[in-house]
């Protein structure tokens, strides 16, 4: 690699880590609407809509995550993405739903955790 | 270059203009929305060289934008490249068939972005070069033909027609087609017989006029199939079906000639211009050819190219073995 091509790397590098941390500050405003979307499903208020909004978000989340650094939040976010599809597709029912809220609950732990990492 | 990129996703948005920058572009817009992308395309006051647009987006999506873009007369051969995740790839037929040049996946990697931005980058070169000639035939149309020159193997664009896509297009469609989606496929070449007569015959324009009316009734025969149709030069064309499609038949030679008789195509001159059509064998790929998926779109271009040769010796007097009806395999 030449200079002016590490330049640039470099440079790109540095532009990716301050993404990063402003993709860190923003964490707990995605938290929070998963939360939401959650416990819109919970009251039963427009489940359809709210597994598709829990499926965009994860989408912006799965396209993103892998180059920030964050490699298992991108799978996590990706399986989502998929699975939530393929149920929207299909008939959903209790059993279709219960086992795709497990996943975005361990989705928002890993969250969670990378924010509580950020603020130590 | 100028560059709009477009994405609902702000962190998106900022890692991908960095990554444009790090390859060396700087001059790039970006919006957040298919109607913020249409504001700031109305009040450009110097065109965008290429786009790059998200797929998934509320409300318009990339797709919607792709076509509305397209029908812009300033757009209607810019590079568009789409930006997909690895699970919208059920996306990527449709955004080619609303005219898109190419795709990237996300998450982006910035030599995959930066090769696929660079390709864009030699095709606005190249069309630049052509617009002055043949590309923007509505806007010339007032001007000499001398203006609009072209060479017979020339793969120019045909638009408005349904299905159609350039050449490049389909060759990064075929390219991204899994395995198995190209076991799928079935590709077509379709070539006029004594292009070279009705070539030197017309001009210009009317050239234009009889391809696109020869790539209207290729579509109309296969309206009822998923289709992509591309032009080739020298008046071969190419279609990639799904293997299925009822409308792939060896009827379907009859069903464009039909069609192409019901036109009543004509020279300026009023004399009729007589179009054969010459249909190749169908391609088909195996699960386990290992070669690169535009070899269907090679295969077809010959067996279509074998094919008018033998109808001009046939026309010429000369006897020729016909060849068994079947699906060729590619490759």
């Amino acid at each position: 690699m030449d200079s002016f091509e590490a330049d640039k790397r470099q440079q790109l590098d540095r532009a990716i880590t301050n993404i990063r941390e402003k993709f860190l500050l923003n964490i707990d405003d995605r938290i929070a609407l998963f939360d939401d979307l959650l416990a819109q499903i919970e009251t039963g208020e427009d489940t359809e809509d709210a597994l598709k909004q829990i499926s965009a978000n994860a989408h912006k989340i799965s396209g993103v995550a892998r180059t920030l650094g964050f490699a298992d939040l991108g799978l996590m976010t990706s399986r989502i993405e998929t699975d939530f599809g393929k149920a929207l597709a299909g008939t959903l029912s209790e059993n279709t739903i219960s086992p795709l809220i497990s996943q975005v609950e361990e989705m928002l732990d890993h969250l969670v955790s990378l924010s509580s990492g950020n603020r130590a | 270059m100028k560059i709009l990129a477009v994405d609902d996703d702000e962190i998106a948005l900022e890692l991908l203009t960095e990554s444009l920058k790090s390859v060396g572009y700087s001059d790039i817009t970006v919006a957040t929305s298919g109607l913020s992308a249409l504001e700031e395309i109305d009040a450009a006051t110097r065109p965008f060289d290429y786009f790059l647009l998200d797929i998934q987006m509320p409300e318009m999506d990339g797709i919607e934008l792709c076509q509305r873009i397209r029908r812009m007369a300033s757009y209607k051969t810019s590079p568009i490249i789409m930006i997909t995740a690895m699970s919208d790839r059920s996306f990527v037929d449709a955004a080619f068939s609303a005219g898109a040049t190419d795709y990237v996946t996300k998450p982006f990697d910035t030599l995959e972005l930066s090769a696929r931005v660079r390709m864009a980058e030699n095709l606005v070169r190249e069309t630049r070069v052509s617009t002055n000639n043949v590309f923007a035939v509505q806007s010339l149309k007032a001007k000499v033909e001398d203006a609009l020159r072209f060479s017979i193997g020339d793969a120019i664009t045909i638009e408005d027609v349904p299905g159609m896509i350039g050449k490049l297009a389909m060759e990064n469609y075929l390219l991204q087609l899994s395995r198995g989606k190209v076991y799928q496929s079935i590709a077509i070449g379709f070539a006029i017989v004594e292009i070279e007569t009705i070539f030197s015959r017309s001009s210009p324009t009317e050239m234009l006029y009889t391809l696109t009316d020869v790539a209207d009734a290729i579509a109309d025969s296969l309206k009822q199939s998923n289709y992509l149709l591309t032009y080739c030069g020298s008046g071969k064309f190419v279609c990639v079906a799904d293997r299925g499609s009822r409308a792939i038949s060896p009827d379907l030679e009859i069903a464009i000639q039909l069609s192409i008789e019901e036109m009543e195509i004509a020279y300026d001159s009023g004399a009729p211009c007589e179009i054969t059509i010459a249909m190749g064998e169908p391609v088909t790929s195996s699960l386990w050819s290992s070669g690169n998926a535009t070899q269907l779109m090679e295969s077809a271009l010959i067996s279509a190219e074998d094919k008018r040769r033998a109808l001009q010796l046939e026309a010429a007097g000369v006897s020729v073995s016909k060849t068994k009806k079947g699906f060729m395999k590619a490759g």
